[in-house]
C-alpha cells in the first residue's frame, strides 16, 4: 500500500495532545507520525505518513493536515 | 456541517513530491519554483521578502481604493482581531486609528516587524500585539474576547470545506454586537485570453490544496449560514489595467506578481510547463497594458454583526 506524507503546522495544546494520543493507533495501521520541536513562536509542524486509503480525517477530523 | 453546499463538494488533492521542509531559522519552510512557502498549510504563496513587498503594496493599494481600512459600523472598539495579519500593516493601521484598542494580528508566520524589533528598530503601536496561530487549527481566544474581528485576502488559504468552521470561529471570539469583516476578491473577469488562461491554471492550481477561489464572493452567504446578523455584502467591480487609471495599473502590478509568486507550484504540479506559464504571463501583463481591455477584479466585503 504506498505511503502518503500530510503535514499540518499546529499550535493549540490540546491538538497537540491529540496527536500525541493517537500514536499508537497510527501505528498499528502501519503509519507514523513525527512531531518537530516547536518554533520560538510556538509552531508545531506535525508530519503525518499513512498508507492508503487511511486519511488523516480517520484520526483528526478537525485538524488540518494536508497532502504535501 | 453542511451550509451552501460547503463540505459537500468532493475536491481531488494532489500531493506534491514529498521533500522535506527545511529550516530556516527554526521556522519550517519548503522551497518550490525558487521561492520560499511555510510548510504544515496548504496556503501557496510564498513568504519571503518580495512577498512581504507585495502584501504592504497590496494594503497601500486596497486602502487608497476603498479609502479605509474598514467598512462595518464600528463605535470605539476596544479591542480588533486581524485574523492572517501578514505583515501586519492592517494591524498597525488601525492600532494608530484606535489607540484606545487593544489590536492583535494573529498568523502562522512571524511579521517583519518583530524581527525588526528584535533588532533594534520597534515601529510597533503600544497596542499592536502578534499572536502565532493556525486559523485552520482554531483560534487561540476565549469566547466573546473582541469588539471586531477582521480577515482579508484569504481565499486562497481556505480550504473549500473549511469555510463555515472558519467563519464560526470568527464569530465564536467576537462580542455579541461586535462585527466580524471579511474582504476578498474572485478570478479576473473581462480579460484576454492570456489572462482567462492564467485564471484557469489558478483554479487548477488552488484545487490540488482543495481550495475554490470562487469562495471569496460567497463569505456573506457564510456569515448567514452560521448565524452573524445584520451581514452586509458590498461588491465592487475593481478596473483592472490601464483602462482603470492609477488604481488599475496598481491591481494588474498585484496581479501579475502574485501569478508570478503562484507559478512555482502550477509548473511543480504538471498543470503546465514553465516556458507555457511565462510566455503567458507575458502575454497577460500585455493585455493589461491596453486601454481597450475592459478587465476587472470583483472585490467582495462582507461584514456581519454578533446578535448574541
Amino acid at each position: 500500500m504506498p505511503l502518503r506524507v500530510y503535514e499540518a503546522i499546529l499550535s493549540l495544546p490540546a491538538s497537540i495532545a491529540r496527536i500525541q494520543a493517537a500514536q499508537r493507533a497510527i501505528e498499528r495501521v502501519g503509519g507514523s507520525v513525527k512531531l518537530a520541536p516547536a518554533t520560538s513562536s510556538g509552531m508545531v509542524l506535525v508530519t503525518l505518513v499513512l498508507p492508503d486509503p487511511h486519511r488523516p480525517q480517520d484520526f483528526f477530523p478537525d485538524l488540518p493536515f494536508y497532502l504535501v | 456541517m453542511r451550509l451552501f453546499g460547503f463540505g459537500s463538494r468532493q475536491i481531488a488533492e494532489k500531493p506534491l513530491a514529498a521533500d522535506p521542509a527545511i529550516w530556516q531559522g527554526d521556522a519550517p519552510f519548503r522551497v518550490i519554483g525558487g521561492r520560499r512557502r511555510k510548510a504544515g498549510i496548504p496556503y501557496m504563496v510564498p513568504w519571503d521578502i518580495e512577498e512581504h513587498n507585495r502584501l504592504d503594496f497590496q494594503h497601500f493599494m486596497l486602502r487608497y481604493a476603498l479609502r479605509g481600512n474598514y467598512a462595518a459600523p464600528l463605535r470605539n472598539p476596544s479591542s480588533i482581531l486581524d485574523v492572517g495579519s501578514g505583515t501586519g500593516r492592517w494591524a498597525i493601521e488601525m492600532a494608530n486609528t484606535f489607540p484606545g484598542a487593544n489590536v492583535m494580528g494573529l498568523d502562522v508566520n512571524p511579521p517583519p516587524v518583530d524581527s525588526q524589533a528584535e533588532e533594534g528598530i520597534d515601529l510597533r503601536p503600544a497596542n499592536y500585539a502578534f499572536v502565532p496561530g493556525n486559523l485552520l487549527e482554531g483560534l487561540p481566544f476565549a469566547d466573546r474576547t473582541f469588539d471586531f474581528t477582521h480577515m482579508r485576502a484569504l481565499v486562497t488559504a481556505i480550504p473549500h470545506e473549511r469555510w463555515p468552521f472558519v467563519i464560526g470561529e470568527l464569530m465564536r471570539v467576537t462580542r455579541p454586537r461586535g462585527w466580524v469583516e471579511s474582504l476578498e476578491v474572485t478570478f479576473l473577469q473581462g480579460g484576454g485570453p492570456a489572462i482567462n488562461q492564467l485564471m484557469a491554471w489558478l483554479d487548477a492550481t488552488l484545487a490540488t490544496r482543495g481550495v475554490v477561489f470562487m469562495n471569496g464572493g460567497r463569505v456573506g452567504d457564510v456569515m448567514r449560514a452560521v448565524g452573524l446578523g445584520h451581514v452586509t455584502v458590498r461588491a465592487l467591480a475593481m478596473p483592472c489595467g490601464e483602462h482603470g487609471g492609477r488604481v488599475g495599473r496598481m491591481l494588474a502590478l498585484d496581479w501579475i506578481t502574485v501569478l508570478r509568486g503562484l507559478s512555482g507550484m502550477t509548473i511543480a504540479q504538471g498543470i503546465t510547463s514553465e516556458a507555457d506559464f511565462d510566455q503567458t504571463l507575458e502575454a497577460a501583463r500585455l493585455e493589461l497594458e491596453s486601454p481597450s481591455l475592459r478587465c476587472i477584479m470583483p472585490l467582495y466585503i462582507a461584514f456581519g454583526q454578533r446578535t448574541r
